[in-house]
């Protein structure tokens, strides 16, 4: 056993780092990826369960003609819901969880980049989804679709709250897809193995990767979507209103833009899985890695050109359909290029039929019969015969079910032995895998042949004598083997869990670092990081000279909850960080939010008010205090890696990092509200609309100066903490630059209040008003919460070490703040000046 | 302390004999493709959706075309002039440098075919269905 430089061997004195020993920490203030990612996917698959359920309640409904087991309303709230729970609370968080578990253990680190944001992003989930549940108890359920098309599921035409439940929980889960997304993208970048080069990283690590930028990219366009649709509903705005100027296809695009790349938000780490899968268990590596790994690049990047193939039967031209029509085509070619990869791995492979194995086989099979499907709905003359039918049902389908749940449970086979130290009884995984492969092609392959003889989508039942009624009851019958196989499973799983045999570390003799760790992996995962020296380090790693086992980093790094971070391309080590402790903040402040949500549903704004003042006081409690640095480590890692800068903040500092992808995600989210802009004005006959004059320019120059100058002081503060990397910043500069910006922020937002106080018209006014308040009021919002940051700096400039290596802050709140002054400095040459023509 | 070995050896990084491949080449060689289809579709579908009618919109969309596949067969090449740059030598004399920027730019080679077929596909449509209101 190593011992550690603290006297007592290293795997008891990583335990006391890393474990808390109370059960109620254990239960409420864990940050631990291994047991958040447990939950995400006890959770997830309890609400696939509960989808699983009203599936069965429509099956069961459309299975004769003319039945009355639901009735209309019932079934537009069961498919809504069902819809609804599949792709945001199973499918999305189901891989979010499998990814919180195995990616730090596959890059060979401790933990996430931040695991208390990873906690955070959890409990926000798991509210989320209580709360959209508790609309069965007050009878008020969502019944407009899951993609909720406007004006159906407008102020006019849907009244009561369900479709409230439905936009709040939607913003509100976003929130945490947004926070786990940038946790991953951080962490595959900053925190791989020494040695884990770009060219070296797991397809899964890939998968991931893709998945989280898609998500970061794609998601404000929803969170967008969703936001202005409660604006309508609750405060009587006009974004989707046509009567009032607004356009309803923006939200079609708005949805869209996100709803396609949400495929592939889902699809991106399920093809990472079945390279794993297919990997070690046809004990060969993936052919052709370099294509395969950037095939799933390339799709996360084509995915963002296929949104209006949503719509081509929304009336809009040929010729700018057929754009994307081209775009839909040519995504098939990475796709293609995974299958053939794997399948020519597989054919050179010593194959062992395991029911992972076997998954990931029924992934290929149906993942292709969708892709073709989806390569038919690409056309756009087919895509017209078929919208909105049953073709469109099986199709969709086919992908998610083929491309998502296929892979998901090949996942949980495979890493089943690593989470729970036992193996599942084979005999059970084969006998779920078939009844579970045959029950979904009975059910779902009829679909097709439904949809080409007519059957419209989302209606709750049909007359007799139309020619849907044997493939209808079919298609009942293939859910009831479905729903069979999925009982085997979990019984696999149950009794697996407590009596299947021991696992071992390593029982697929697998090639990536995970399998390096104990079955069940330790709270520290490795007591010495490993370091890479290839694709497979299982396999080719561990060679004679090394003694058979991974190099690794000598120094167990026990003087804290230490990590080393590496460089984004090649994985060479640059710094050692210390990640924080557990906490009950990230519970309270996801708590808090839940109250402001809660009390948004409710109209009672007062009590929203207070939980969002709850949220920020949590979070200042939370970013109040850094970890402290880790010691001075240059050449002290037993004169095998050398890290030539220790400090928490500057540009090597996860923060920054951080920072930067949340302000990608918020640019994104300010270039959608620009683009709906646009899209209703090129839709007016006159801009603005109503006779409402065009602003004037004095104040918003004024207000430009404000800004402009406050950015500068920013920088002033910046430069103070920045020059000083080797000794304390000069605190009365400091706090002078961070002084004046505060001043120049009030300053501006008073002006700004000012100007919304005497314009005579309103958001309620028509689309041109709602455009003009939510852009600027967006933008106002976000001046707020820097302000608010830079007060809070201020505030730490007295309380807190002054040390250098201390003051990530500074710079993190100076590149926020720039941010939303150069997004002003647009809104300025659109919604000022623009509208004159200038 | 033992000093048998360079501590960069045990993870690689850096190498002593560097590329030759600036990072912004390697960006372009990459990504360009990719940009121009971007750029392409949206501006593309931009024009088609709100000036097909007028007469310059055609010969616009065109003109987008011949740029984004020039902007492409530059990627293209670029990341050609890498991959070969990068594997001059036997494999087993490369440099992990070396190694990533091949596999980087064989990328760009994949990413930048992509978007070759899916402008050209954009061009058919414009040739085929016109620019007509």
């Amino acid at each position: 056993m190593t011992a550690s430089t603290h006297g007592q061997p290293v795997s008891e004195r990583l335990s006391s780092l890393w474990e808390r020993p109370r059960v109620i920490d254990h239960i409420f203030a864990t940050v631990d990826h291994k047991r958040l990612g447990v939950r995400y996917m006890v959770t997830a698959f309890v609400f696939f369960l509960v989808g699983g359920t009203l599936a069965g309640m429509m099956r069961t409904q459309l299975a004769v003609p003319e039945n009355q087991f639901l009735g209309p309303e019932s079934y537009n709230r069961i498919f809504t819901m069902h819809g609804t729970t599949m792709i945001f609370y199973f499918a999305t968080p189901m891989l979010t969880g499998i990814a919180t578990y195995i990616l730090p253990l596959m890059l060979g680190t401790r933990d996430l980049a931040f695991p208390r944001l990873n906690a955070f992003a959890y409990w926000v989930f798991l509210f989320s989804g209580l709360f959209i549940y508790t609309s069965f108890l007050v009878d008020e359920v969502p019944d407009g679709g899951w993609f909720a098309y406007v004006p159906l599921t407008g102020p006019n035409y849907s009244q009561g709250l369900g479709m409230d439940f439905w936009t709040l929980a939607i913003l509100f889960l976003g929130i945490s897809t947004t926070a786990a997304a940038i946790n991953f993208v951080v962490t595959i970048l900053r925190m791989r193995a020494p040695g884990m080069a770009v060219q070296r990283m797991p397809l899964f690590l890939w998968g991931v990767l893709d998945m989280a930028f898609t998500i970061l990219i794609a998601l404000p366009s929803l969170t967008l979507a969703t936001l202005l649709l409660a604006l309508d509903r609750t405060f009587g705005t006009h974004f989707y209103d046509p009567a009032g100027g607004g356009n309803p296809l923006l939200w079609q695009h708005l949805f869209w833009i996100w709803g396609h790349p949400e495929v592939y938000i889902l699809l991106l780490p399920s093809l990472g899985i079945i390279s794993t899968v297919v990997t070690a268990h046809a004990r060969r590596e993936v052919v052709m890695y370099p294509l395969v790994a950037v095939a799933s690049v390339a799709i996360g990047i084509l995915a963002f050109g296929l949104w209006v193939h949503h719509m081509f039967s929304t009336g809009l031209d040929l010729l700018p359909i057929s754009f994307f029509s081209a775009a839909s085509f040519t995504i098939a070619i990475p796709s293609g290029i995974s299958i053939f990869a794997w399948v020519t791995t597989i054919y050179g492979g010593r194959v062992r039929f395991s029911p992972a194995f076997m998954f990931a086989l029924g992934f290929i099979v149906t993942f292709v019969i969708g892709g073709v499907s989806g390569v038919m709905v690409a056309m756009v003359p087919f895509d017209w015969q078929v919208h909105d039918s049953y073709f469109v049902v099986a199709h969709f389908h086919y992908v998610l079910v083929g491309g998502v749940v296929f892979p998901v449970f090949a996942g949980l086979y495979h890493w089943f032995p690593k989470i729970t130290g036992r193996m599942t009884v084979p005999t059970l995984g084969h006998g779920a895998f078939w009844l579970i492969f045959l029950g979904f092609n009975i059910t779902f392959f009829p679909q097709h042949i439904l949809g080409l003889l007519g059957m419209p989508r989302r209606v709750y039942t049909y007359a007799e004598g139309l020619g849907w009624d044997t493939y209808n009851a079919i298609s009942t019958a293939g859910y009831v083997v479905l729903g069979l196989g999925i009982i085997v499973m979990v019984f696999d799983f149950l009794w697996s869990m407590q009596r299947g045999e021991e696992a071992g570390d390593d029982p697929w003799e697998a090639d990536s670092l995970e399998w390096a760790t104990p079955s069940p992996p330790e709270p520290y995962n490795f007591a010495h990081l490993p370091i890479v020296h290839s694709r497979t380090p299982m396999w080719l790693d561990r060679t004679p000279e090394r003694g058979g086992q991974l190099d690794r980093i000598e120094d167990p790094m026990d003087d804290g909850r230490e990590v080393v971070t590496t460089s984004v391309l090649d994985a060479a080590p640059d710094a050692v960080l210390r990640v924080p402790e557990p906490s009950y903040v990230p519970l309270f402040a996801a708590l808090a939010l839940t109250v402001a949500v809660v009390a948004m549903l409710v109209e009672v704004y007062p009590v929203s008010v207070a939980g969002i003042v709850g949220l920020g006081a949590l979070l200042a409690v939370w970013l109040w205090r850094s970890p402290a640095p880790a010691p001075e480590r240059v050449n002290q890692i037993r004169d095998r890696v050398h890290l030539p800068d220790v400090r928490i903040a500057g540009p090597h500092s996860l923060g920054r990092w951080g920072m930067i992808f949340f302000i990608v995600t918020e640019a994104v989210l300010f270039g959608s509200l620009i683009s709906s802009y646009f899209l209703v004005r090129g839709s007016a006959d006159e801009w603005p609309l109503g006779g409402i004059a065009e602003p004037e320019l004095i104040l918003p120059a004024i207000l430009t100066a404000l800004i402009v100058l406050s950015s500068a002081s920013m920088f002033w503060a910046q430069r103070q903490v920045e020059g000083s990397a080797d000794r304390n910043p000069p605190l009365g500069m400091l706090r002078l630059a961070l002084v004046v910006s505060l001043a120049l922020g009030i300053a501006f937002l008073s002006l700004q209040a000012y100007e919304f106080h005497r314009s005579e018209f309103g958001p309620s006014t028509n689309a041109y008003g709602s455009l003009f308040f939510m852009i600027t009021g967006t933008h106002a919002a976000h001046m707020g919460v820097g302000v608010l940051l830079i007060g809070w700096t201020l505030l730490r400039t007295w309380f807190v070490s002054h040390e250098p290596g201390q003051r990530s802050d500074v710079p993190n709140v100076a590149l926020y703040w720039h941010f939303v002054g150069v997004v002003w400095l647009v809104i300025l040459s659109v919604v000022y000046l623009g509208v004159r023509g200038l | 302390m033992s000093q048998a070995r360079n501590p960069y050896e045990i993870h690689d990084y850096p190498s002593r004999r560097p590329t030759g491949v600036g990072p912004w080449t390697l960006a372009f060689a990459l990504f360009g493709g990719t940009i121009a289809w971007t750029v392409h579709l949206i501006a593309g579908y931009s024009v088609a959706n709100y000036m097909c009618g007028d007469a310059v919109a055609v010969w616009i969309l065109h003109g987008l075309t011949v740029v984004a596949l020039t902007v492409v067969a530059l990627a293209f090449l670029t990341a050609l002039r890498v991959v070969r740059h990068a594997t001059r030598l036997p494999k087993g004399e490369r440099t992990p440098e070396e190694d990533r920027d091949q596999f980087l730019a064989s990328g760009g080679l994949l990413l930048a075919g992509l978007g070759f077929m899916a402008i050209t596909f954009g061009e058919v449509a414009v040739v085929v269905a016109g620019c007509t209101p």
